[in-house]
C-alpha cells in the first residue's frame, strides 16, 4: 500500500487544488479508499469542533450563533489552516500519515503557527523589496510595493479569514499564480517581485525607464511587467551578441534578429534561447533554483509571441527600439520628502488658513519636493478656487511636473487617484484650458519627457 | 456549504440540545409549565426554522434554554399559551439578532425583550416586536448612541 501510495504522489498532486487543498486532499484520499467513510465523518465532526471553538472567540462568547456566511468564511479559514501545514510536507504517504494519526486540532494548531511564521517571513521580504525597488514612476509598481502589500498585512486575518487576500495587489507579476490566497498568495507574489527586482537591478533606472516609454508614452500609468519588457530586450541584446548592460534594440538589429532568429528550426530555436538564457543567469550569478526557474517560466511565456511575431513581420512588438526622444528627456530628483508628523502639522495649518495666499505662503515656504506638493493638494487642506490660484503661482516646469500625475491613458480613461486627487486633476486640468494655447502645449510638451 | 453547514445545525447540533430542554422542566415546574417531548420536538424544529429564514447557525441549544429559563416567571405566561409563546420568541430572537446588527449579546437581547415583555409590552408580543425592537434596530443601523432609547429623542 504504501509503494502505491508513493507512486501515484504526482498523480494526486496534480488532483488537488491549490487554494482549497485541505478539502481536495479528502476528497483525493476518500475517493481512493486511503480515508474510509468513517475517517471522513470523524475529521468532519472534529472540524465543527474547532468552529464551534472558533465562532466563540470569533464573538467574544457572547453570541450562540453566527450567520451562515461568517460561519462559512471561518470554516474555509480552518480548512485553509490546516492545509498550509499539509501543504509543508513534501508527500502525500507523510499527509496521510499526519491525518490518520493525529486530531484535527493538533493540524490546525500546527497550521496557526506555520500561518505566523509565513506572516513574519512575508513581512521580512516585503521590507527587501521596499529597499531593493525600482527607480520607476510606474503607478501599479509604486502604489502596489508601498500601499498595496503593506494594505494587505494591515487587513489580513488569520484567525477568522486566513484564505482571504486582502489588500490592493494590482501590479502585474511576469508570472502570477492566481490559484493561490491568502498570506500563501503574497509570499509567493513577494518571492516573484523581488527576483524581478534582483534581474532589473543589474540595469541603469535611465535605461529601463527609456525602455519603458519607448514601450509606451503612457507606461507610467498602465499595468505592464517591467521584468518582463526587460528581460525580452536583453533577451535580444544577447542574441545579437551586444556588450555591456544595454537593452536597445536598432531597428537594423532587429531586422537581423528577424532574419536569425526566423531561419531556425523550432529545436534549434529552443536551443538558442535557452543557451542564452543560461549565459544571462551567469553572467548575473544567478544560482537560486527558484529565481532560474523563474526566469524560464517567463522566458517560456514570451517564446511563443517572438515566434509569432518573426512569422508576421512584427517583432517591433517584442523587441523594442529606443525612441529618439532621449536627448529631450528630463530627468527630475526629487527633493526631500518631510517627515509624516511635520507634514500632518503643516496640512492642518494650511486648512486653517482663511485666505488662499497665506495658504501659499505656507506651500513656498514649507513644501520642497514634488511628492509632498501632490500629497498637499490632495490632503483636503486646499478648496475650490484656492487649487486655481496656487497653480496660478507655481511656475511652467512646476506645473508639468504635477501634470506627470494625472492619468493620461488613452485607453482606459479612468482616474484611479481618491475623490481628493480627483479634485486637483480636474482642477489642473480646468487651469490648463485657462493659459493661452501656446504655454499649454509647452507644459505638456516638457511634461511628456520628464523622467520621474 | 450553506446547506452542508445549515445540515449539521441541524442534526449533530438538535441531538445534544433536546436533552437540556427538557431538563428546564425541572425549573419551570415551579410556574406551572411543562415541556412534553413532542413539545420540545416542535420547539427545535421551530428554532432550526428561525435560524434557517434568518440564515444563521448555532452550535448547541442554549437559546432555547435560556430563552426558557428567563421568561419562565412571566406573569404574562401561564401553560396555556407557553409553547406557542416560546416558539414566537425564538423566531423574534434570531430576527433581531441579525437586525441589530450583532451588536447586542444574546444574554443582553434576551432580558431586555423579558423587560419589555413584561413591563411596556404586557404580554403582547407584537409591541415587543413592531414597537421596542424595531426602535432598537432602527437606532443602531442610524448610529443612535444610545440605541435602547426608545422614545424618539435621538442621540447621535
Amino acid at each position: 500500500m504504501e509503494n502505491w501510495i508513493i507512486n501515484r504522489d504526482d498523480v494526486f498532486e496534480n488532483l488537488l487544488s491549490k487554494e482549497h487543498y485541505f478539502q481536495s486532499l479528502l476528497q483525493v484520499l476518500q475517493s481512493n479508499e486511503l480515508l474510509s467513510n468513517k475517517e471522513i465523518e470523524n475529521i468532519e465532526i472534529q472540524i465543527l469542533n474547532i468552529l464551534k471553538e472558533t465562532v466563540g472567540y470569533y464573538t467574544k462568547d457572547e453570541s450562540c450563533s453566527v450567520r451562515v456566511e461568517v460561519a462559512e468564511q471561518i470554516i474555509l479559514s480552518i480548512y485553509y489552516t490546516i492545509g498550509i501545514f499539509l501543504k509543508s510536507k513534501t508527500s502525500i504517504k507523510e499527509r496521510v500519515t499526519l491525518i490518520k494519526e493525529n486530531t484535527m486540532k493538533y493540524l490546525f494548531s500546527e497550521g496557526e503557527k506555520f500561518l505566523k511564521i509565513k506572516i513574519k517571513e512575508s513581512k521580512e521580504l516585503l521590507n527587501i523589496v521596499q529597499k531593493n525597488k525600482l527607480k520607476t514612476a510606474n503607478y501599479a509598481y509604486i502604489d502596489t510595493i508601498d500601499y498595496g502589500i503593506p494594505l494587505f498585512f494591515m487587513e489580513y486575518d488569520s484567525r477568522f479569514a486566513a484564505h482571504e487576500t486582502q489588500g490592493a495587489i494590482d501590479y502585474p507579476l511576469a508570472i502570477d499564480e492566481m490559484d493561490l490566497v491568502g498570506i500563501e498568495y503574497i509570499n509567493e507574489y513577494l518571492k516573484k517581485i523581488d527576483f524581478e527586482n534582483q534581474f532589473c537591478s543589474h540595469f541603469d533606472s535611465y535605461e529601463i525607464e527609456n525602455l519603458l516609454k519607448s514601450f509606451d508614452k503612457n507606461s507610467d500609468h498602465i499595468l505592464i511587467n517591467i521584468f518582463e519588457l526587460v528581460l525580452t530586450n536583453y533577451l535580444g541584446c544577447m542574441v545579437l551578441g551586444k556588450r555591456g548592460i544595454t537593452l536597445d534594440i536598432t531597428d537594423t538589429e532587429r531586422r537581423y534578429l528577424k532574419n536569425k532568429l526566423g531561419e531556425l528550426k523550432e529545436e534549434e530555436f529552443n536551443e538558442v534561447i535557452s543557451r542564452i538564457v543560461e549565459g544571462i543567469c551567469q553572467e548575473f550569478n544567478i544560482n537560486d533554483i527558484n529565481f532560474i526557474n523563474y526566469i524560464n517560466k517567463t522566458i517560456y511565456k514570451i517564446m511563443p509571441s517572438i515566434k509569432k511575431n518573426i512569422e508576421n513581420n512584427k517583432l517591433e512588438n517584442t523587441f523594442i527600439t529606443f525612441k529618439n526622444e532621449d536627448e529631450n528627456l528630463i530627468r527630475y530628483e526629487d527633493g526631500e520628502s518631510l517627515e509624516n508628523s511635520r507634514f500632518k502639522d503643516i496640512t492642518e495649518e494650511i486648512r486653517d488658513c482663511d485666505k488662499v495666499d497665506d495658504k501659499i505662503q505656507i506651500i513656498r515656504k514649507e513644501i520642497h519636493s514634488l511628492r509632498d506638493l501632490v500629497d498637499v493638494l490632495g490632503s483636503d487642506c486646499i478648496f475650490d478656487y484656492e487649487f486655481i490660484e496656487i497653480f496660478k503661482v507655481l511656475d511652467d516646469f512646476e506645473i508639468s511636473l504635477l501634470l506627470k500625475y494625472i492619468p493620461n491613458d488613452s485607453v482606459m480613461d479612468v482616474d484611479y487617484g481618491t475623490e481628493s486627487d480627483k479634485e486637483w486633476h480636474e482642477k489642473l486640468e480646468e487651469y490648463l484650458d485657462m493659459i493661452n494655447e501656446e504655454k499649454k502645449s509647452k507644459i505638456i510638451t516638457e511634461s511628456l519627457n520628464i523622467i520621474l | 456549504m450553506k446547506n452542508y453547514l445549515m445540515s449539521i445545525s441541524d442534526s449533530i447540533i438538535s441531538k445534544q440540545t433536546f436533552e437540556e430542554i427538557l431538563q428546564c422542566n425541572e425549573q419551570t415546574l415551579e410556574y406551572g409549565l411543562k415541556l412534553s417531548e413532542e413539545n420540545v420536538k416542535e420547539i427545535v424544529e421551530i428554532r432550526s426554522e428561525a435560524l434557517s429564514k434568518n440564515g444563521r447557525i448555532e452550535f448547541g441549544g442554549g437559546i432555547i434554554k435560556q430563552i426558557i429559563s428567563t421568561f419562565c416567571d412571566s406573569s404574562y405566561i401561564s401553560q396555556y399559551n407557553y409553547i406557542e409563546t416560546i416558539e414566537e420568541l425564538i423566531e423574534t430572537f434570531y430576527y433581531y439578532k441579525n437586525e441589530t446588527m450583532e451588536e447586542i449579546g444574546d444574554i443582553e437581547l434576551i432580558n431586555l425583550m423579558k423587560n419589555y415583555f413584561d413591563n411596556e409590552c404586557q404580554g403582547s408580543l407584537e409591541l415587543l416586536r413592531y414597537k421596542y425592537l424595531d426602535t432598537i434596530a432602527h437606532n443602531i443601523k442610524y448610529g443612535v448612541g444610545d440605541y435602547l432609547n426608545v422614545d424618539g429623542d435621538e442621540v447621535f
